[in-house]
């Protein structure tokens, strides 16, 4: 069903490039299937699947020596310190660097003598993407990394997808966000009951939707939308959402600031 | 290898952090030949080269702590980390199974050398057990019967569809096996239907092989229970090998 999102996303053989692509769709579509068969956990029905110029189930140890996956459903055993599987996890892999650095990179060098079982949601997710990079892989596998984040863990961990970017690997993500989606993707995949429906980039698929310009007002007090929406060429009138509110509230960059040009 | 390493590392430390588990394999079976030393003594009871009660037990408690480490802590230990999803994380990884299953085994075998050494060290010096066999002898005895009802354990956990009925399962296997060892009542007292069927026990055959070892009876005499317990350990790791699944 998948077959030519999988085609479509990987990277031309030896030259990975920098990369966020996302994978957008409702509930059941098909979303974690696509990074399950990408990652050899799921034989497809039909089609062929390469990574890397690779088929995730004939050479499924050459494909796991190069990619860095975080699922959707994973637990490690709430006795383990911080530490220890980041340097359990380096050794399963021929070449690594230093397993501490990538604690680093996640920001929980300092906590790594706690327990598992006392980080936060935001932490936990932060030590499996540091799992997921500890060998500095060429393609990252992030299913529905933000899910279960609050706002601004969910801008943390954005801000670790930029990096890993910018590091010269290819990110392929899962989220059901359309908000992550546009910030952090550069290209994007909308699938729906297997089958992919668009695949573009972010604005791209925004401008295939017709000419639209974004207006930003501030007014101290609160304006009545129903005569903006009347004049002629004004699509719809949005508010500040209450997660603009949060964010404003708990330290987060006001989601006005990094809102995308449009 | 480096990853083999690791990883027994990681689990061996795991293990000792689980001090529920740490208290049955070592604590409980020292504990219970201290029990048994202060209830009965081990003054000889029986005629032949005047052997105690305890001198009887101790191989008995030994195939026990072996029996219970296959039913209940290797499942546990596998299938609670395959229900985490920790061993589909492992998957996604270069890891091969047989290297975590050998790192698993290495730890699991550990603790019951361990457990091992201790009873057999607080029954001999806090009470005098004498047995009269060789080391070696007992050792090997001891290794085969260890290894067979990990291989149980690993067949078990293979065909459990997760953590939450091990106990279940262990306990509905743990009390026929015990009750037809030998070890706890006589099976000259109960009915040759029971005694036929107690012949397919292998704990009452791992019992045997131990005693007789402990006992430095001649391995020619101990064959059949020799064939079951590695008939026990063939058919485990055969199905262990078939069936494994990380997720």
């Amino acid at each position: 069903m998948s077959r030519r999102l999988v085609h479509a996303i990987a990277p031309p053989t030896g030259s990975p490039r920098g990369e966020v692509f996302g994978i957008v769709g409702p509930n059941g579509a098909g979303k974690t299937t696509v990074l399950e068969c990408m990652s050899g956990l799921r034989r497809p029905d039909a089609g062929p699947v390469r990574v890397l110029g690779l088929d995730p189930q004939a050479d499924r140890y050459a494909v796991r020596e190069r990619i860095g996956v975080q699922l959707q459903a994973a637990a490690l055993p709430d006795a383990l310190r911080v530490g220890e599987p980041v340097t359990l996890f380096a050794a399963f892999y021929p070449r690594t660097g230093d397993p501490m650095e990538a604690l680093r990179r996640v920001g929980l060098e300092e906590r790594r003598a706690a327990r598992v079982a006392a980080l936060s949601g935001g932490q936990c997710q932060r030590l499996f993407i540091a799992l997921a990079l500890v060998h500095e892989p060429e393609v990252v596998l992030l299913d529905e990394l933000t899910t279960r984040l609050d706002p601004q863990a969910r801008r943390d961990a954005w801000a670790l997808v930029r990096e890993i970017r910018e590091r010269g690997a290819t990110v392929i993500l899962t989220t059901h966000f359309m908000e992550e989606a546009e910030r952090l993707c550069d290209r994007v995949a909308i699938i729906d009951r297997g089958r992919v429906v668009a695949l573009d980039s972010v604005g791209r698929l925004i401008a295939s939707l017709g000419e639209e310009r974004r207006v930003v007002f501030t007014y101290e007090d609160a304006i009545d939308g129903t005569s903006l929406r009347g004049l002629p060429g004004v699509v719809r009138v949005e508010r500040p959402t209450l997660e603009d509110v949060f964010l404003a509230r708990t330290g987060g960059a006001p989601s006005v600031g990094d809102a995308p040009a449009t | 290898m480096r990853a083999y390493r690791s990883l027994a590392y990681v689990l061996a430390k795991l293990a000792l952090r689980d001090h529920v588990a740490v208290f049955f394999a070592l604590a409980l079976p020292a504990g219970l030949v201290v029990l048994f030393g202060v209830a009965f003594g081990n003054a000889p009871v029986s005629q032949e080269a005047g052997r105690g009660a305890l001198d009887h037990q101790l191989p008995a408690i030994a195939a026990w702590v072996f029996a219970m480490t296959g039913l209940f802590s290797v499942p546990m230990a596998l299938l609670g980390r395959r229900d985490a999803g920790t061993l589909r994380r492992f998957q996604v990884t270069p890891l091969r199974p047989a290297t975590y299953l050998a790192a698993d085994i290495t730890v699991q075998l550990g603790q019951a050398a361990v457990g091992l050494a201790l009873l057999f060290t607080v029954g001999a010096l806090g009470f005098g057990a004498r047995g009269g066999g060789a080391v070696a002898g007992v050792i090997a005895a001891a290794a085969l019967s260890a290894a067979a009802f990990l291989a149980f354990g690993y067949a078990l956990a293979a065909l459990l569809p997760n953590a939450r009925t091990v106990p279940v399962v262990g306990n509905v296997l743990a009390v026929p096996m015990l009750f037809l060892s030998g070890a706890t009542a006589p099976l000259e007292v109960m009915p040759e239907a029971v005694r036929r069927v107690a012949e397919f026990n292998p704990l009452l055959h791992a019992v045997t092989l131990l005693r007789g070892a402990w006992f430095g009876e001649p391995w020619s005499a101990l064959a059949s229970s020799v064939a079951v317990v590695a008939g026990l350990l063939v058919a485990g790791s055969a199905i262990a090998a078939a069936r494994f699944n990380w997720s």
